[in-house]
Order: C-alpha cells, then sequence, then structure tokens
C-alpha cells in the first residue's frame, strides 16, 4: 500500500518524471506542424513557461493582497516563492521564444509590444526580489514587497493582450482567445498535458520553497 | 482599518494603471504601418512596414544579390527590394514584417525581413513535408 508519506517524499522524482514524459512527447512524438516543421515543438516549452509565469504573478498579486490585509508571514513567504519561480519561468519563456523567433521570424529579439512588456515583467519581478533582499526587518520587507507585488501585477495583463491591442510581431493567441483554439487536437492535447505538468512543477517548487523559508526564519530565530 | 483601506487604495491604483496603459498606449505604440498607411503619409524615415506577400511576386535577382517582392493590405500594395535574406518561411501569401524607408519610384527599401507566423498549427500528415523555402540565397555565391 502507498501511503501520503512515501508520495510526498518521492513527489519531486514525480514531478520530474512527468516533466520528462511531456518533454519526450512534445519534442519527439507528437507530430510537427505542417508549415513550421519541428521548430514547432518549443511551443510545448515556451507556452507552458509563459503560462506559468502569469500565474506565479498572479499568485504574488494575491498573496500580496492578502498580506496587507491579514499580516499573515505564510501569505509572505509564498508571494516570495512564486516570485522566485515566475523569474524562473519567464525567462524560460524569453530564451525559448528567442531560438523560435530566430528560425521563424529570423531575429533572437526584436521591440515589439508583447516581447517589450515581456522583458518589463521580468525585469519588475526581478526588482521584486532585490527589493527583499535588501530590507533586513521581516515585517518592513513583508509590508513593502507586498505594495510592489500588487504594482508590478498591473503590467501581466498587459502583456496577455499586447497582441490583441497592438501591431506586433508575435501571433495573437492561440488557445486564450475567442472562440475556438487554432489548432489540432493531438498537438492542442500535447500543449494541454505540457501546461498541467508544468503547473504541477510549478506547484512542487512552490512548496519547497514556502517550506524552505519557514525552515530558515525557524532556525534564524533560534 | 486602515489597512484595509490602504490594500483597497493600491488595488484602485493598479486598476487605473491598468487603464491608463491600455488606453494610453493603445494608440501612441505603433509597432508596424501599413502600405496604405506608408503611401499616404509620403514619409521617407525609417520605418516598420507590414503586409502580406504578394502571390508569384518573389523575385531573386543574381548579379544584384536582391530579393524583390511586393506586399499587400489588401487594398494598396508596395514593391519591396530587400538585402536581407528571410527565413524558409517566407511564402507567397505570408505577413513579413520589413525594416527600412521609403525609396525612389515608391519602392521599398528593406534591410530587414522577419516573417510573422499565424498563431493555426496543423499536424502534418505521414508522407507530407514542410514546404521548402522560396528563397534559399540571394545569389551569385557568397560575398
Amino acid at each position: 500500500m502507498i501511503r501520503g508519506g512515501w508520495i510526498r517524499a518521492h513527489s519531486g522524482m514525480m514531478v520530474a518524471g512527468a516533466v520528462a514524459v511531456v518533454l519526450v512527447t512534445g519534442l519527439m512524438l507528437v507530430p510537427a506542424d505542417a508549415s513550421q516543421g519541428d521548430v514547432q515543438r518549443l511551443m510545448y516549452v515556451h507556452v507552458p513557461a509563459a503560462w506559468v509565469g502569469y500565474l506565479a504573478f498572479l499568485v504574488v498579486f494575491l498573496a500580496s493582497v492578502g498580506y496587507l490585509w491579514r499580516r499573515t508571514a505564510r501569505l509572505d513567504h509564498l508571494a516570495a516563492a512564486c516570485a522566485e519561480v515566475g523569474v524562473l519561468f519567464t525567462a524560460v519563456a524569453i530564451a525559448s521564444g528567442s531560438i523560435w523567433g530566430k528560425a521563424t521570424w529570423g531575429k533572437w529579439w526584436d521591440w515589439d509590444p508583447r516581447l517589450t512588456t515581456t522583458a518589463i515583467m521580468l525585469l519588475a519581478y526581478a526588482a521584486y526580489l532585490l527589493l527583499r533582499q535588501s530590507i533586513a526587518d521581516r515585517r518592513r520587507r513583508a509590508r513593502l514587497a507586498a505594495v510592489f507585488g500588487v504594482l508590478a501585477f498591473v503590467n501581466v495583463p498587459v502583456v496577455h493582450f499586447s497582441v490583441l491591442w497592438w501591431r506586433s510581431l508575435h501571433q495573437p493567441p492561440t488557445i486564450l482567445r475567442p472562440g475556438d483554439p487554432t489548432i489540432d487536437h493531438l498537438l492542442l492535447a500535447q500543449l494541454i498535458a505540457s501546461v498541467a505538468v508544468f503547473s504541477l512543477a510549478f506547484v512542487w517548487l512552490v512548496r519547497e520553497r514556502v517550506r524552505l523559508e519557514r525552515i530558515r526564519e525557524a532556525v534564524a530565530d533560534v | 482599518m486602515s489597512r484595509r483601506v490602504s490594500a483597497l487604495g493600491l488595488l484602485l491604483v493598479g486598476a487605473a494603471l491598468v487603464v491608463l496603459v491600455g488606453v494610453g498606449l493603445s494608440s501612441a505604440v505603433v509597432y508596424y504601418r501599413t502600405p496604405s498607411e506608408l503611401l499616404a503619409s509620403r514619409d521617407s524615415a525609417p520605418t516598420r512596414l507590414y503586409g502580406l506577400v504578394v502571390p508569384g511576386s518573389v523575385h531573386v535577382d543574381a548579379a544584384t544579390h536582391r530579393l524583390s517582392f511586393r506586399i499587400t493590405d489588401g487594398t494598396t500594395s508596395i514593391g519591396v527590394v530587400s538585402t536581407a535574406l528571410p527565413t524558409a518561411l517566407f511564402r507567397d501569401g505570408v505577413g513579413v514584417v520589413l525594416a527600412g524607408s521609403m525609396g525612389p519610384g515608391d519602392v521599398f527599401a528593406a534591410d530587414e525581413v522577419l516573417v510573422k507566423h499565424s498563431e493555426v498549427y496543423e499536424a502534418i500528415q505521414p508522407g507530407q513535408t514542410v514546404p521548402p523555402a522560396v528563397v534559399t540565397s540571394l545569389g551569385g555565391g557568397t560575398p
């Protein structure tokens, strides 16, 4: 019989295994796109990474609002953990998008609205992490970070809607759009699986990071 | 109580910022112009231009190492000459973002041809291959 304790102890391995499975199916097994060829497979890394970035920054926002309301340290830890994971995944989205852009557009980077607002988003949350580093007092740090965490989120919907509001090099959304997704069912299934597994990895990383922060503070209090 | 007020105030400031950025920038940010807009403005300053490649208009001059084609926005078309080689996705009917400026004779001189790909994805069928690149070199060997 498998007990909850065993699952917890091996959760990291299971998440890593799930990530490996969707990467193998996405990068090797599902058919390539008829127009772009194999390079389109970058989608199965690029889109879920960008999605986790949005998700992470949404939780930073919610936890920051919650902290300003309730002043519970756990919400501050949650916001900090999500900002770290969000910065990591946004960097992955930018790097994979850059490679995809070089192969399809013909350029690693261009200052179109989507790319520019994404760069601003990455820098904003890097600044959030720097702000946290620069304040020693826990409650002061938590309070200022929460204010920053609320304001920085302003840009996140702008990133998503930039391709609909403005003329851009980046194409508009395939799935999160009005009407049906413009993608084959098999490719869509792979994309949804990738998004689900990356989201799982996000939850796992954040849980571990919050736990680590709690332990760190407990040790510091001794 | 004051915490709630400050949290609500923050939310309001945030919401106002979203509206400002959305409304304010939507008219200010113009990443590219269309052939109709560019021809109407008679502007020869460096700019970005977007249009669909007119089918059958792509031509490579091996002697001058130049690529020429026409782009259209549906109502107006402009002739383009380019010294830059676009990616393999450059095909008849595809959307391109050009960087360059309007030259003599209303021909747009592009020093960059970026191929905009669509948000539509279709699985490749067994035995099917990706369409070959229309332009694989600008001819005449390596400079």
